[in-house]
């Protein structure tokens, strides 16, 4: 498994998980009421927190995804990132679950979501977990290859 | 760990300082600002299978004072007996046959959508009240200051069968005091559609025609 820990896969990883989330924050922090109604459409949250989770969330994205792209911190953005694909991968398994259509609101704006029948976005919410389980692998292979910091203390 | 662990408080704090600057940054600005902790989207905003049943027109209650639910064209809508809100199905929702009904009996609309939204199109006449912007208590509290709770007011949203602005708009107003609530269901795409004649672009709500 010596290929997982190729320095240059681990650049093109960082490269595509931090180009990713970079993407999926600006509509977010670019309007914040309208990632606040696709937070509430998930219907997860109770209404107290939807507003904290639309004004943080998209920064979070932001500064894990510049972590990972630029190398400063790159197993810390992993880790955050990790954590969002499973956070996204939760809520979307949990929707589809109960027959709840919800937008995800990670690459697009609620108005362009709501442009789809049920039946459109119930296929885009399966599309969303396989993409979200994608990122998820790549936040492992960072993990995974991105030397720790006992390891160069002890080499 | 230890340095992941450093690396990921770094970026929390990060996450914390620039959020909460980027949101005070717009705070005079409703279309971009988020109270910080908002309640409106709380138990007024939970589905209700009941209320995405749209009533038959034969239903729809009469605001005018005719006890057979049948509209009267006659009566002014500020003579109107207080319409009953059904507390299992929350807020009506009407279909556009009786949307244009009120219309014509000069019922005021309120446009849930979003500002720029409104601002490229909306019923004419309709006030922007979004659900979703910094101002909306404020200009809820203005409504009732101008108008008479027992009156009745048509609210709607892009599409009011699904999207939930139109409820939300609705859950604010009732519990400011508003009764005679109603949703219109077809929402601007459908009336966009049926009433080319009777759209308004721009800040202002605009003059019904024959007003």
């Amino acid at each position: 498994m010596s290929w997982l820990r190729n320095p240059w896969l681990t650049l093109g990883t960082s490269v595509v998980l931090g180009g990713t989330f970079l993407w999926f924050c600006y509509h977010k922090i670019a309007d914040p009421p309208d990632f606040a109604k696709v937070v509430f459409n998930y219907k997860i949250l109770p209404g107290e927190l939807i507003n904290l989770c639309a004004i943080y969330l998209p920064w979070l994205e932001l500064f894990a995804g510049l972590a990972v792209f630029t190398g400063l911190g790159r197993r810390g953005g992993a880790l955050a990132l990790g954590f969002l694909c499973l956070l996204f991968i939760g809520a979307l398994s949990f929707n589809l679950y109960r027959g709840h259509p919800t937008i995800c609101g990670c690459s697009s704006t609620f108005a362009e979501g709501q442009t789809l029948t049920t039946a459109q976005k119930f296929s885009q919410m399966w599309q969303d977990i396989w993409r979200d389980i994608g990122l998820f692998l790549l936040a492992l292979q960072i993990l995974y290859a991105s030397p720790r910091a006992e390891n160069l203390n002890g080499a | 760990m230890g340095k992941s662990f450093l690396q990921l408080v770094v970026i929390l704090a990060l996450v914390g300082a620039a959020g909460t600057a980027w949101n005070l940054l717009h705070r005079g600005d409703p279309e971009k600002y988020l109270a910080w902790s908002d309640p409106r989207y709380g138990p007024n905003a939970t589905l209700n299978p009941d209320s995405e049943k749209i009533a038959p027109t034969e239903a729809v209650p009469s605001f005018k004072g005719d006890v057979k639910g049948e509209p009267s064209a006659a009566a002014p809508s500020s003579s109107a007996a207080p319409p009953a809100v059904k507390p299992s199905s929350e807020f009506q929702l009407i279909p556009l046959v009786d949307a244009l009904k009120e219309y014509e009996a000069e019922t005021l609309f309120i446009d849930a959508r979003r500002t720029r939204d409104y601002e490229a199109g909306h019923i004419t006449g309709a006030l922007s009240m979004s659900a979703w912007e910094a101002d909306l208590d404020d200009k809820v509290n203005k409504l009732a200051e101008e108008h008479v709770f027992e009156e009745p007011i048509v609210v709607y949203c892009s599409n009011s069968k699904e999207c939930e602005d139109s409820k939300l708009v609705c859950g604010r107003l009732k519990a400011r005091g508003f009764t005679g609530l109603m949703i219109y269901a077809g929402g601007f795409p459908e009336w966009s559609k049926e009433k080319k004649e009777s759209i308004t672009t721009g800040k202002e709500p605009g003059k019904r025609v024959g007003k």
